[in-house]
């Protein structure tokens, strides 16, 4: 899923804000930043890291070079093992023609060697947003990898992500309730992009807005776009 | 049989410096801990490669009497802090989980 092809889909869709989050790597990050200047879709950079406790994590960033240094704490604690693309996929990162500027030799849908608690803390000296992804699903999320969801002062998380799973059939969440809610659609394809959204009230379309929007609960999340 | 009694025979490494040396009545293996939270039974020895501190508070949460973390991983100090706060005794070893579960069944029911 290229740059080119993400902001192809997000505006067939008419996105407004989106996150590029791949699996331990933002270094797709920097093309679709550059695409997305002449365009009115606003992109966030990030990662979705796996923690110690297999646990995934948003890191959502206002600037592309606070996502690539927190790309670049990351990429020393990742195991090498020899790679095989063509079981697991190409990991690569391309420019905005889609030309291949390089590939990453280290597995990225492993664990890093942090904990949740290090990556929330790293990220927030970045100045980013810490969100667990999926916390509702089964595999690789908060609840089924840690059993609970701590309020949120122990936690210090910025929002959770609940999965389409858990807009289909709700179910009780203890200390849900700390946390703004945030949904999106997880796409591991274009086709899947804006699947599932949320809408932000604010004013100013941008980092500001959003983290403003997130602080006062103004954020509605499990919205399928289809259904509407 | 005690923790400390299973640890010997086993060889398993002790990491606290001290603990409550409960009984171990039953072993429970598992890597997802909201399935250790919905079927661990109390009393046993929590067989696993979790090691971080949440797997403290969840064996503290079902009355597990010990846990063994396996294949010799690394464990953070928080969780041996963690671990020492409950007086929750925190062994490893350096077999797999179905190595480790084995064992632990044979002794338990010899």
């Amino acid at each position: 899923m290229s740059p080119r092809r993400i902001l192809e889909e997000a505006q067939a869709k008419n996105l407004d804000i989106i996150a590029l989050t791949d699996h331990n790597t933002a270094l797709n990050c920097p093309t679709l930043l550059s695409l997305a200047k002449n365009t009115n879709i606003v992109v966030f950079p990030g990662l979705e890291i796996t923690s110690r406790e297999e646990v995934h994590i948003l890191a959502l960033f206002e600037h592309l070079e606070e996502a690539l240094d927190m790309g670049q704490w990351i990429y020393p604690s990742l195991t090498e093992f020899p790679y095989d693309a063509e079981k697991y996929g190409d990991q690569v990162y391309v420019d905005e023609n889609e030309v291949i500027l390089g590939e990453v030799s280290v597995y990225l849908g492993q664990a890093c060697s942090y904990t949740l608690e290090e990556i929330v803390d790293t990220i927030h000296q970045h100045n980013g947003l810490a969100i667990p992804s999926h916390i509702d699903r089964p595999g690789s999320g908060l609840l089924d990898n840690l059993g609970f969801l701590l309020p949120q002062e122990k936690t210090r998380f910025d929002a959770i992500e609940l999965s389409r799973y858990y807009w289909l059939s709700p179910f009780p969440i203890p200390n849900k309730e700390d946390y703004p809610c945030l949904s999106s659609s997880d796409a591991h394809f274009p086709e899947a992009i804006g699947t599932l959204v949320s809408t932000i009230d604010t004013e100013e379309k941008s980092w500001q807005g959003f983290c403003k929007a997130l602080h006062e609960r103004q954020i509605k999340a499990g919205i399928f776009p289809s259904n509407i | 049989m005690t923790v400390t009694e299973l640890a010997k025979t086993l060889n398993f490494e002790i990491i606290n410096t001290s603990y409550a040396d409960g009984e171990v009545t039953t072993g429970y293996t598992s890597d997802l801990l909201s399935d250790v939270m919905a079927n661990a039974d109390e009393g046993c020895v929590l067989i696993t490669i979790q090691a971080h501190k949440n797997t403290i508070a969840v064996a503290t949460m079902v009355g597990a009497s010990a846990i063994l973390i396996c294949n010799h991983r690394e464990i953070p100090e928080d969780m041996v802090q963690a671990a020492d706060n409950e007086s929750l005794p925190l062994l490893r070893t350096s077999l797999n989980q179905y190595q480790a579960s084995y064992q632990v069944h044979k002794i338990l029911n010899a």
